[in-house]
């Protein structure tokens, strides 16, 4: 275990593994910044580059350092500008901006950047005390358990996500079945690959994931005609800025329970940052001795939920290398990238790469640190990028987005491939389909079926009556069975009285 | 609106999963049949479930004639500006196709500007930026060989 530590530590103090964290967190603040490009666009159009670097540490370096930081950035323009930068950061602008309108947006961005960068370092010590305790849990876990874990991974993005849980289902199974066209391994036999050669091998995951993400919300952007994402904030002293950061510590209990919760709330697949950060928010009105002023510009509005956004992402990180399941639509990706480089999450990465576990764990609280410390300087400037014309974002997104998918895949053909699925995940976001469900289907596809079709050779069709299995479907049942049990429970109930 | 759209995919998703089940009956081995059919049941199923979810939805929505037409208008807009988009963004690939990746970003950055009317020196300092740094980040520091497209060899 300790030479994991060593190995994971000397990875990271490479100077091009530092060089690609710095140029990550840069990135991911800047991404962060720019409402509605988001961490998920970014994290698509870096996946390719993954093929290029020196190593697949360095590649895993630098989407960790972006996923980690995207929320933080994203704060300054939920206070500055009233648009949060990313989904994450909507509950911070509640109390925020009201604060920047009374003259402390300083105070509010020092408060907010002190709890990310404070809550982003704190639980991945968290994570790495729980790892022992994880390793011991996955050693139970055969292919038969991987197989119905993976359907539940599905099924909890798909019910927990935000919007209907019906069309998150729908997109998982379609992400499911969109995996198996191509060649089969094990029979030879070509699955919906209409007689082309183009697809005898499926879909490559890169323009998949550029289409569905990149590719769509850039569509979506210029579709809504804006010329700018934002308008100019205001501008910020340093005083006031470390004002916010005494916030935090006055506030430490508060900052502390926001964190754990966040932490907790990473760890369950499907859940969510924005879960965390409105469960974070609710839960500081709640134990706040003034819950009335909330919404009217009180401090412990934004420490709270910024906490949380951060806090999840070691909890995040810790399900989808331990069990291959992600916690967020940031984790999908992260899941892609690690599959890209040839490690396949789950207990073989934890037990035979828990140096790289180690490294992108340790890769979060350093990302964080950068990132606070980056921010709490530069939070005016920042917020000026969000004004950036639409015009230059599209084409320098476009350019660099159809390169990364000709690295990544090296035929023009490609390009097409990304177009179909870039309208698709355009029509998907504007009528309310889950995109992160798809993609986690299509990712874990391949795995599903090697993990069934060997637990039925081995054990039979009913291969999941094993303890770990069965507990799995019975979480699964009652997580479907809850909505109904909600609205059918009090009606029967009053019909006994 | 938006009702209208998740319908018509919701159907069109039901339309794939019964092309699914048709293939996956096709399919030579037990192994390759019951996954893909499987999935496109649960796609067929999934769909019905949500068209019946939108149908009653769309029933229970009251919406005025005027917030109807507003809404339209509206989608109209978005629609042309989305279908320039994608045209741009096909034609961009086009681009790349006859020209590479040395020339194609050089004269679609530059035309793209100049078509949303900004300035000159703008469009070709941007134009120029992007052709660089797609030749220097791939080609000279990841010593990645970019298309260089069917005009110029590329086969």
């Amino acid at each position: 275990m300790l030479d994991a530590y060593g190995g994971a530590l000397s990875t990271l103090v490479q100077p091009i593994n530092m060089l690609v964290m710095i140029i990550g967190v840069l990135g991911g603040l800047i991404v962060g910044v720019i409402p509605t490009l988001g961490g998920m666009t970014i994290m698509a159009i870096l996946l390719p580059f993954i093929f290029v670097m020196p190593s697949a540490e360095t590649a895993l370096i630098l989407l960790i350092a972006v996923y980690s930081v995207t929320a933080t950035g994203g704060a300054v323009t939920s206070i500055l500008v009233n648009i949060p930068g990313t989904g994450v950061n909507a509950a911070t602008l509640l109390d925020g901006y009201p604060m920047n309108q009374r003259g402390e947006g300083d105070r509010a961005i020092g408060a907010a950047v002190m709890a990310s960068m404070a809550g982003g370092v704190f639980p991945v010590f968290l994570a790495l005390a729980m790892i022992p305790l994880i390793m011991a849990i996955i050693m139970a876990f055969g292919q038969p358990e991987m197989a119905v874990l993976i359907l539940v991974g599905i099924s909890f993005l798909a019910l927990l996500g935000s919007g209907s849980a019906s069309k998150g289902l729908l997109c998982g199974l379609l992400g499911l079945l969109i995996s198996l066209v191509g060649y089969h391994q094990i029979t030879g036999v070509h699955r919906f690959n209409f007689e082309n050669a183009f697809l005898y091998d499926g879909f490559a995951l890169i323009p998949v994931t550029l289409g569905i993400f990149g590719l769509a919300e850039l569509f979506d952007l210029l579709g809504k005609g804006k010329a700018t994402i934002a308008q100019e904030g205001s501008t910020s002293s340093l005083a006031g800025v470390f004002r916010g950061v005494k916030d935090v510590w006055i506030h430490r209990w508060l900052w502390l329970r926001s964190t754990l919760i966040g932490y907790v709330i990473g760890i369950i697949p499907g859940v969510g940052a924005s879960v965390a950060t409105w469960v974070c928010y609710g839960q500081a009105k709640q134990t706040s001795k003034y819950p009335e002023k909330f919404g009217t510009g009180v401090v412990e509005g934004v420490i709270a939920p910024e906490a949380a956004n951060n806090a999840k992402d070691a909890g995040d990180m810790l399900t989808t290398m331990s069990f291959g399941i992600p916690g967020s639509a940031n984790g999908v990706l992260m899941l892609a990238a690690i599959m890209m480089v040839g490690i396949i999450p789950g207990p073989a990465m934890i037990t035979e790469e828990l140096p790289l576990a180690l490294t992108l764990l340790i890769g979060i609280a350093i990302a964080n640190l950068l990132a606070g410390t980056l921010t709490l300087f530069t939070a005016p400037q920042l917020a000026k990028i969000a004004t950036l014309h639409i015009d230059y974002l599209f084409t320098g997104v476009m350019v660099v987005a159809m390169a990364g998918v000709y690295v990544a895949s090296p035929s023009p053909l490609q390009f097409i491939v990304a177009f179909i699925f870039g309208l698709l995940g355009l029509a998907m976001k504007r009528f309310g389909y889950s995109r992160p469900a798809l993609l986690l289907g299509f990712v874990l596809g391949g795995l599903f079926e090697t993990y069934t079709t060997l637990s039925i050779k081995i054990y039979g069709p009913i291969f999941f009556t094993s303890p770990i299995s069965l507990s799995l479907l019975g979480i699964l049942v009652i997580m479907f069975a809850l909505p109904y049990l909600r609205r059918t429970l009090p009606r029967l109930l009053r019909r006994t009285r | 609106m938006r009702e209208k759209g998740s319908l018509y995919m919701a159907i069109f998703f039901l339309l794939l999963g019964v092309y699914g089940i048709i293939q996956s009956i096709a399919f030579q081995y037990w192994e390759a049949v019951f996954l893909p059919l499987f999935f496109s049941s649960g796609i067929f199923i999934m769909s019905i479930v949500v068209i019946r979810q939108e149908l009653r939805h769309r029933a229970q929505t009251d919406e005025t004639p005027e917030e109807t037409a507003r809404a339209e208008a509206e989608s109209r807009g978005g629609t042309r500006r989305l279908l320039q988009a994608i045209v741009w963004s096909v034609g961009f690939a086009i681009a790349i196709y006859l020209l590479g990746f040395r020339y194609a970003p050089l004269l679609w950055v530059f035309a793209y500007l100049k078509w949303r009317r900004r300035g000159w020196l703008k469009s070709i300092i941007l134009a120029v930026a992007m052709a660089g740094f797609i030749y220097f980040a791939f080609e000279v520091a990841l010593g990645f060989r970019m298309y260089r497209g069917i005009f110029f060899g590329e086969q």
